[in-house]
């Protein structure tokens, strides 16, 4: 069963994405803080990261930076959850490293396209 | 009559005289005698008559005169404006009572006196006794023949608002100025009153619009979660096969979606209101766009039996301007078209054109549905005016959309138009440019605020900063607003004291002064900034409302414009003080309808 880090500070948005995840088979980590992402991801290194933006503190560009730049973490796909729907949010989000970015207010079925999409190209060949 | 008197005169003489005499008298010698002197009488008579006359006539004409001229003074005296004449040398020949009661000096006081001395402040003296020298010796009057606002000076020192109208007359070879002059210290209190009430009022609308775009996060995240949770619901219960809880929760869904598309559509407006909607502007591929558009509206166009149709042109290339909302023109005026169509077609038409060398982008959405009617039309584009309250409650819809479609194609500098025949369907048409000057990664107050010293929006070009100095607003906003066009940043100051600070503080390419200011007037300041080696070395250009170059020169001015001020002259006057080529066309011109093809 795949392992997806939710990183999202917002409690309902966190809950209710890591239940319709759960439902659809992936094991659910949750961080509420750009913090508590890094270091559940490095202690858990799971398969895939969805990384809110707007986190306190540490923001999702950071935390993004800082994964990939952290050897043990490198290799962990991320897709990046903007509120903003700009082209050049899209382009920060490939700028920090991340493999693909989405959309809030969630469109689920899209989501979890592209989570799979960075599942099926991660496994080991 | 005048016969009758000596006729009289003589049967009298002769009644008196003539006394029953046994000799018949000498009839003839009678009657030559009495010839003369009935001719003679008649003659004298007719003379004092005739002098009678003439004096009386003379007198009728007299008073005649006297009483007009009674009349005049009558007239002159009761006008409730102060009306004072001038002679050419500037001396006061015409003084009211009007005129006494505006200014303090009775008219036996002021008669004679230099008018400027008695009624203009003593700053503006000059500068009004070069006027009329100016006028005298060029004919060239600026401030004559016209209603004018100046500020004139009481007797007793207190300053005050008039309104001035002042005609040349040429008189007997002699010029004669004559000023008909009103205090307006009330009016202008009035208006001033009035100013204040528009600005509180706007002030406050401001406030409301902008505490409501600070509300979108507040109001946009508990309506996430309804949406959210209804939506995971509704997958679970599918699976538990309960039908009736799946209906119910996607009510729950489409309500909540409803709501936060109402939400959205009033933030949106409110945003736009309060000046804080920004321009996000990025390049991106029409064709791409067109495409993600297309797939979202499918939904809506199966919704109704319609089919859709899309065309876009070879050429449509790249645009650069703010996408999100180039969507959301587009999804509106589509979902507007499937919902008002009934098994027919919308279709999207994608076209790039070039106008005076500059590419427009035109997008038209048609539909073969309901169609508008003519009076419906006028007020399409308003807030919260769908057709009419029937059609709302049939086809849903917030009825702001089209406004926020509206407002946005404004932002962007484009234009929209609509045809439409009731029963046949509508094609709206929707022109933006291609690729949209203003240019930022934040979101650019759109309205930037009145008064205050204020940088202009920047162009694609910054020429670098103007100073604008002058004490009236309206002076102040036109100035900047041209100079803006030149591509220049513009700060405005009010005062000679803000002049002498803000030259310190902004170290402007240019500053342009204004003659006439309350308190210290332009020619010391000029004086002052040429003084002061910070300052010394910026060009000035001296706004003023008579032709005064020698002494502008003379202080160091690197050139002069007469109120009002010309936009060309401005320009060349500011090119040539900056030696610095202007760009050639940046922005967009407004698109004419040709364009639009039938």
């Amino acid at each position: 069963m795949p392992k997806i880090l939710l990183v999202e500070d917002n409690e309902m948005n966190r809950d209710m994405l890591s239940r319709r995840l759960q439902r659809k088979g992936y094991h659910i980590l949750t961080a509420e803080s750009g913090e508590q992402g890094l270091s559940l991801a490095s202690l858990e290194l799971p398969d895939l990261i969805l990384m809110d933006i707007s986190l306190p503190e540490m923001d999702g560009w950071e935390a993004a930076r800082r994964l990939k730049a952290d050897e043990n973490t490198r290799g962990i796909p991320i897709i990046a959850l903007t509120a903003r729907a700009l082209v050049s949010d899209q382009a920060k989000a490939f700028e920090v490293g991340c493999d693909d970015y989405d959309t809030k207010p969630v469109d689920f079925s899209r989501l979890t396209e592209k989570i799979e999409a960075l599942l099926v190209e991660k496994k080991p060949l | 009559m005048g016969a009758a008197i000596p006729v009289m005169h003589y049967t009298g003489m002769a009644a008196a005289g003539f006394a029953p005499t046994n000799e018949a008298p000498n009839l003839a010698h009678a009657v030559s005698v009495s010839s003369l002197g009935v001719t003679g009488i008649t003659i004298v008579t007719f003379m004092v008559l005739g002098l009678a006359v003439m004096t009386s006539v003379v007198d009728r004409r007299f008073s005649v005169l006297e009483s007009s001229e009674e009349r005049l003074r009558l007239i002159f005296n009761t006008a409730l404006d102060a009306v004072v004449t001038m002679n050419a040398e500037g001396l006061i020949t015409n003084w009211n009572s009007e005129a006494a009661r505006t200014f303090g000096w009775s008219s036996h006081e002021a008669l004679g006196r230099r008018l400027s001395e008695t009624i203009v402040p003593r700053q503006h003296r000059e500068e009004y006794d070069r006027g009329l020298e100016h006028f005298l010796k060029t004919g060239d009057g600026r401030k004559l023949r016209q209603r004018t606002e100046i500020t004139a000076l009481h007797r007793d020192g207190h300053e005050f608002p008039v309104e001035v109208a002042t005609s040349p007359i040429k008189f007997g070879g002699q010029w004669i100025f004559s000023s008909f002059i009103r205090d307006i210290t009330e009016y202008k209190r009035a208006q001033e009153e009035l100013l204040n009430a528009k600005q509180a009022a706007e002030d406050a609308n401001r406030a409301k619009s902008a505490f409501l775009a600070n509300m979108s996060h507040e109001l946009r995240t508990p309506l996430n979660a309804i949406i959210g949770y209804s939506e995971m619901l509704e997958e679970e219960t599918k699976e538990s096969g309960e039908l009736t809880a799946v209906r119910d929760l996607q009510k729950i869904q489409s309500a909540g979606k409803h709501l936060l598309s109402l939400i959205n559509d009033i933030l949106d407006l409110s945003k736009i209101e309060a000046g804080k909607m920004g321009l996000h502007v990025e390049t991106f591929d029409v064709p791409q766009m067109i495409e993600e558009i297309v797939t979202t509206v499918q939904p809506a166009v199966a919704k109704n039996g319609n089919t859709s149709q899309v065309e876009v042109a070879k050429n449509a290339g790249k645009m650069r301007a703010d996408l999100i909302k180039v969507r959301q023109i587009l999804l509106n005026l589509l979902s507007n078209a499937c919902k008002f169509t009934d098994h027919g077609v919308i279709s999207l038409k994608v076209d790039r054109r070039t106008v005076d060398r500059q590419d427009w982008m035109q997008f038209q959405v048609i539909d073969t549905g309901i169609g508008i009617t003519p009076e419906h039309k006028e007020n399409l584009f308003r807030e919260f005016s769908q057709a009419d309250t029937s059609i709302s409650r049939k086809y849903g819809g917030t009825g702001l959309g089209l406004a926020i479609t509206r407002r946005f194609i404004q932002l962007m500098h484009g234009t929209v138009s609509v045809e439409s025949k009731p029963g046949q369907g509508s094609t709206f048409t929707i022109h933006l440019p291609a690729e949209l000057a203003v240019e930022s990664d934040d979101p650019q107050r759109i309205q930037p605020p009145a008064d205050i010293p204020v940088a202009s929006q920047s162009t694609r070009e910054d020429r670098g900063t103007v100073l604008v100095i002058d004490d009236d607003p309206v002076v102040r906003d036109l100035m900047s607003r041209s100079l803006a066009k030149l591509g220049f940043r513009v700060v405005t100051g009010k005062t000679g004291a803000e002049a002498l600070e803000l030259a310190k503080k902004v170290h402007p390419l240019l500053i342009t002064l204004d003659v006439m200011m309350p308190e210290v007037d332009g020619w010391s300041v000029l004086k002052q900034l040429k003084a002061d080696p910070a300052t010394a070395e910026t060009p000035v250009i001296m706004i003023t409302i008579v032709d005064n170059e020698p002494m502008g020169v003379g202080l160091g001015a690197s050139g002069y414009l007469v109120k009002p001020v010309d936009r060309d002259r401005l320009a060349v006057l500011v090119e040539r003080c900056t030696s610095r080529p202007a760009p050639k066309g940046n922005k967009p011109k407004p698109l004419s309808e040709l364009l639009v093809h039938s």
